[in-house]
């Protein structure tokens, strides 16, 4: 199978070399614009992405094998228009609902799970800077690396990792004042 | 389970593929496919300029509606002078007060931006509907929010025509909608920073504190912090309850981001008299800013790709005041 980077010096020439890295990763593209955004804001924005990477294509380093940090850093240019939506989203998932109170519910239940923590999630993700937000769902939800968060976002892996830190850290205080994440959970980084 | 696992499982299923999803990535390969071999009229490549990639991604899309650069040649003025003129009026009383409890900021709009292609029995077209919305919102943001079409949609090209009809002339981009708002915390937006009503009344009213407050909400956002700081007051003024004392700052802050130009007397879309001052961003795109410098109201914003001289959207007041219920009208 050819690279990425093969597939795209290819299609400086022939354009429809192109719709191969549409076919390999479309997916996993429009799965994180869904996670951050209303689906049809989601949904347009994943096409786009594609669009304006066919349109920038001849900037691509062709050093780099894999296309999906490029492709992700495109989509999180174009999520930036969309802000306000994410955070209105943000804001109402953040009102929809309170935790069940941990004092009356049973074991299994004690450990609160994602969908409880849902509003706190919320909550915390809206408030986090634009740029550790970035951080933090290219690597939770894009499942990107450092390394090529740094190449999506074009800053040093050093600035990545600062910034996941703090994300995570602030997410964590506020699950931690919750009462949902034990506070005396080591640190992880 | 830590923070990241909570976060990985947060919104899970908005992530996995369901049906509708499958017809969204059909639609988005038509859509790349489309673009990639234009059908019949190539499509000007539009050249992405280093970290614009999201205006370039706007402009490409661009539809000429009118012709949308103002063709006079206004003799550099003084753009401060005309905004100080309007912060002067709204010192003077003429604009919005502070809601109280029970009021609510009404505002209309009208509104066309171009909308995406769609596909149909005779191929992509591309349409402009344009649409007004009317919006109530109390200090809480909570009221009510209408939206319509406004009028016919036009279209770039006689092609463009042909294949709406030819597809049954569908309804697009705007719904009819007329719904409650709820109540919320922190409503009121500077970029991506929620306010509430009392931070926005909060916010500093000397003119050079505000502009570096706007300035640093606008971080890396726009082509550059003084495009940006001119998108963020164009929105303020626009379509937020801003009272006056804090409009003439507005008014005022702007007048300090250098680039901004005057343009001289101008007519909006509906014919009213107003002033315009633009801004022109390293993307060639111009924001033009249409106010009645007696009133301080905004009249209309539009934004240009000047390179091809086509109008990329435009944003009209219609009408603007407080009211003391969600069925009442200035």
């Amino acid at each position: 199978m050819i690279t990425d980077a093969e597939a795209i010096a290819a299609s400086l020439d022939q354009g429809q070399a192109f719709v191969a890295l549409f076919d390999r990763h479309f997916d996993v593209v429009q799965r994180y614009l869904r996670r951050r955004l209303p689906a049809a804001i989601a949904d347009d924005l994943a096409a786009e992405t594609f669009t304006v990477a066919f349109d920038a294509r001849a900037r691509y380093d062709l050093a780099r094998p894999d296309a999906r940090p490029w492709l992700f850093g495109i989509a999180t240019n174009l999520l930036r228009r969309h802000r306000r939506s994410e955070l209105r989203e943000l804001h109402a998932l953040a009102r929809s609902g309170v935790p069940s109170d941990p004092g009356t519910a049973g074991d299994a239940e004690r450990r609160l799970d994602a969908q409880a923590a849902g509003p706190l999630l919320a909550e915390a993700l809206a408030s986090l800077e634009v740029r550790d937000r970035d951080a933090l769902l290219l690597f939770a939800w894009g499942e990107l690396g450092y390394e090529e968060i740094a190449g999506a976002l074009e800053v040093p892996v050093g600035t990545v990792r600062s910034r996941l830190h703090r994300a995570r850290r602030i997410v964590r205080t506020r699950l931690a004042a919750a009462g949902v994440l034990d506070p005396s959970l080591e640190e992880v980084s | 389970v830590n923070e990241l696992d909570l976060i990985r499982a947060f919104r899970a299923t908005e992530g996995t593929p369901a049906a509708a999803a499958g017809d969204a990535r059909a639609d988005a390969r038509r859509r790349l496919t489309a673009h990639i071999a234009p059908p019949e009229r190539p499509r000007r490549r539009w050249l992405v300029p280093a970290g614009g990639l999201a205006v370039a991604a706007a402009a490409a899309v661009a539809i000429a509606l009118t012709s949308g650069v103002e063709d006079r040649r206004v003799a550099p003025g003084d753009a401060a002078a005309a905004l100080n003129q309007a912060a002067d009026a709204a010192e003077q009383g003429r604009g919005l007060g502070v809601l109280g409890p029970g009021d609510y900021f009404y505002v209309r709009t009208r509104h066309a931006y171009p909308s995406t292609s769609v596909d149909g029995p005779e191929g992509t077209w591309s349409i402009v509907q344009p649409a007004e919305t009317e919006s109530w919102s109390a200090r809480d943001a909570s009221g009510r929010q209408i939206g319509r079409p406004h009028g016919r949609p036009s279209f770039p090209t006689p092609r463009d025509r042909e294949r709406w009809i030819a597809a049954g002339r569908p309804a697009q981009g705007v719904p009819r909608t007329d719904q409650r708002v709820p109540a919320q915390a922190n409503p009121w937006y500077l970029n991506d920073r929620a306010m509430s009503y009392r931070e926005l009344l909060a916010l500093p009213t000397d003119p050079a504190a505000l502009r570096a407050h706007i300035r640093e909400a606008a971080g890396d956002s726009g082509s550059s912090p003084d495009a940006e700081t001119f998108t963020l007051i164009a929105d303020m003024l626009r379509d937020n309850p801003v009272p006056s004392r804090l409009r003439a700052a507005l008014y005022r802050a702007l007048a300090l981001v250098p680039g901004v130009t005057l343009r001289g007397e101008l007519e909006d879309r509906l014919g009213r008299a107003g002033v315009g001052v633009s801004y022109d961003d390293e993307d060639g795109i111009r924001q033009l800013l249409i106010f009645d410098p007696r009133t301080a109201a905004v009249l209309e914003d539009r934004m240009t790709l000047l390179r091809e001289r086509r109008l990329l959207g435009y944003r009209i007041v219609v009408d603007s005041g407080v009211v003391g219920s969600v069925r009442e009208r200035p």
